[in-house]
């Protein structure tokens, strides 16, 4: 929001676009980022079990899967119709 | 609160698109809803925009502007003359989200041959007749998906509030239930 301030600021009016859905084409690219996931969490569960919590939540933080349905929760649960026009 | 309530509390337009973003943000500024992009994401080149901003840097107050009407008078690697349909094809023969490159092909090489053999059906030929690099099987057919991908991947029309194609296809191209599938359904 930092950012969306200063842009505004300077007069330019920012247009935010996020990723939706995954798309067949990038199968290969998700495949891989699954696979870096699943070995950031197991880093992650290893520092944790050593007690080593800071550093494991620094791996943690790098298996979440950002999924279309988070997504599409967060526009469910706005409050008024979002202009796209603005 | 999450970033799009945040948005919304402070009355910024947004749109999440059907699939990638990248593709979405090419669709705004070719309606003309946005003047240009701000982004890390060099793809943004090869779906077609045309004003770009990367490296936005909000403490020092830069930002590298990269516009599409200034590509041929780079000096070095110069892109004079060149069509939007090469440009792309170099993209994706130096490997791209997509579609591994071929090994060993870069960017500098993508362009080379490009200037040398004009399409891309003409690189892979010659690079399987020169043998030196080993193209893998089928990747001429992979290319073509790609190139379907930057073309004509669904996005959101916030005019006409439905889907559409990036670009609408040409009558006499029909695509396949395959790639119909591959460029989002």
């Amino acid at each position: 929001m930092k950012r969306v301030r200063l842009l505004r600021h300077y007069g330019i009016h920012p247009y935010m676009v996020f990723d939706g859905g995954h798309l067949p084409a990038k199968r290969g690219t998700e495949e891989e980022r699954r696979h870096r996931r699943a070995e950031n969490l197991a880093c992650a569960n290893e520092l944790a079990a050593k007690g080593k919590h800071s550093q494991a939540r620094e791996y943690y933080s790098k298996c979440v899967d950002v999924t279309p349905e988070m997504a599409f929760q967060l526009i469910k649960v706005r409050s008024q119709p979002a202009s796209f026009l603005g | 609160m999450t970033s799009l309530q945040a948005l919304r509390a402070e009355d910024v337009p947004y749109v999440v698109a059907p699939y990638e973003a990248d593709a979405q943000l090419a669709y705004l500024e070719r309606l003309g809803i946005v003047d240009g992009i701000i982004t890390e994401d060099s793809d943004l080149l090869v779906f077609g925009c045309k004003n770009v901003y990367f490296k936005l840097n909000d403490v020092e107050g830069t930002v590298t502007s990269i516009s599409r009407d200034d590509f041929g008078k780079m000096t070095e690697c110069s892109l004079r003359g060149w069509t939007d349909a090469q440009f792309r094809a170099m993209a994706i023969l130096s490997g791209c989200d997509y579609l591994q490159s071929i090994p060993g092909v870069g960017l500098k090489t993508a362009w080379t041959l490009l200037r040398k053999y004009r399409t891309p059906e003409n690189v892979i030929r010659a690079l399987r007749l020169e043998g030196k690099k080993s193209v893998p099987e089928r990747y001429l057919e992979a290319f073509m998906i790609t190139e379907k991908v930057f073309l004509y991947q669904r996005v959101y029309d916030p005019l006409e509030e439905k889907l559409v194609n990036l670009t609408e296809i040409p009558p006499g191209e029909a695509l396949s239930q395959d790639h119909e599938a591959f460029i989002g359904e």
